[in-house]
């Protein structure tokens, strides 16, 4: 299968009044992922299958995907909390070319756990807000490669 | 701005009771929250979360179904297959309402802000375009029971898109009944494919194509005289 793992776009800033699951991405944040997704688009990208967390922020990021979704989206509940092995066996059984939009640091490591079977270097992983890393393989641990791992400004750039 | 509360408590509500007990009455309302909060994720432009109501509705919708047909279908055997049937499904619908999945969509939308009335009022025109067409497309074919389950769905998603906007929907709400009573008969006659011994009630299954068809045109009917309503909302 292909992977993509995209961590949300730039949101609005943590606030006492307003709690982490609910801040919303800022007009910037709308306005770059929806330009990165048409970056993905002119790759030839196209995904039948969008997992996203329940948070706001990773919701709407979400939606901006749907213009380059041939299926149907889902909410998943494990990418809103450190990865474990029943979410990349649910990720495994998702689709063919599949995109799984969470935060950080669990995107880490899950891309971690994905490529090199632990966690272990996840935090010398770097996942920018709106990053997407493009993985290959079996969703299992140590079952995948990294075909690109595509920053927010090369994106925009394509 | 519009809140997505009241319905999005009376979903909770609905699929805490229903996860219980699964009565036919909170199986019914939880898939009218459902829907009425897909058409409020529409009035916000969203289309994530809106997969996720459907697949809850579907796993709802199975058991509804049979609902539907225990309240009019009067055959004994029948019946206790039926009834044998929901108890598989209502352990499905169990499963569905007790998974992540449900939990996830459920903080999803209380976590979504508010959607701007403005927009709505843009994006209402947008669904009345969508049910006029469907209204076409079953003119051109008013035997087409296909054409016919998509003009319901377009005029109730509209609907439900002008009660959020705090419109009247009376007339409406007169051609979803007229056109809901087709829907049932629908429904029956599905269910009564799929039961083993059909051929026994081959009698019955011919009653209820003759009133499927006579309760279509009458939905026709009731359509022709909503449509200039909805032509005013392009």
């Amino acid at each position: 299968m292909e992977l993509f793992l995209v961590r949300h776009a730039i949101a609005v800033p943590s606030a006492d009044e307003l709690p982490d699951a609910e801040r919303p991405l800022t007009d910037q944040g709308r306005k770059r992922f929806a330009r990165e997704v048409r970056g993905l688009d002119r790759l030839g990208i196209r995904l039948d299958r969008v997992l996203h967390s329940p948070w706001t922020r990773a919701v709407q990021t979400a939606d901006l995907l749907h213009a380059i979704l041939e299926g149907e989206s889902a909410v998943e509940a494990g990418l809103a909390r450190e990865p474990d092995g029943e979410l990349v066996a649910r990720l495994g059984a998702a689709g063919a070319r599949v995109a799984a939009v969470g935060h950080e640091p669990w995107m880490s490591e899950l891309l971690a756990v994905l490529v090199t079977g632990n966690k272990t270097h996840a935090g010398r992983l770097s996942f920018k807000k709106g990053q997407v890393a493009w993985l290959t393989g079996d969703a299992k641990p140590r079952g995948m490669e990294m075909i690109a791992s595509l920053p927010p400004r090369v994106l925009r750039r394509l | 701005m519009i809140e997505s509360t009241p319905w999005l408590t009376d979903l909770e509500t609905r699929v805490a009771r229903v996860h219980e007990r699964a009565e036919p009455e909170d199986v019914h309302q939880l898939r009218v929250a459902s829907r009425r909060l897909a058409a409020w994720l529409r009035l916000g432009g969203l289309h994530v979360l809106r997969d996720d109501l459907r697949w809850l509705r579907r796993v709802a919708g199975a058991v509804r179904d049979i609902d539907v047909v225990l309240e009019v279908e009067g055959d004994p055997t029948w019946s206790r297959w039926l009834r044998s049937e929901r108890r598989v499904r209502h352990q499905t619908l169990h499963e569905a309402l007790a998974s992540e999945r449900t939990a996830g969509l459920l903080l999803a939308l209380r976590s979504l802000p508010p959607v701007a009335r403005d927009k709505a009022t843009e994006r209402l025109s947008v669904l009345a375009g969508k049910a006029l067409a469907a209204g076409d497309a079953l003119e051109g074919a008013p035997d087409d029971p296909e054409r016919f389950h998509a003009l319901r769905r377009k005029v109730r998603v509209l609907r439900y898109g002008l009660e959020w906007l705090g419109e009247k929907t009376g007339a409406f709400r007169e051609f979803q009944e007229v056109s809901g009573l087709a829907a049932d008969r629908a429904m029956s006659l599905r269910l009564l494919a799929a039961y083993p011994q059909v051929d026994e009630l081959a009698a019955r299954k011919s009653e209820l194509e003759a009133e499927f068809a006579q309760q279509r045109h009458a939905g026709l009917a009731a359509w022709t005289g909503l449509r200039d309503r909805v032509r005013e909302m392009r």
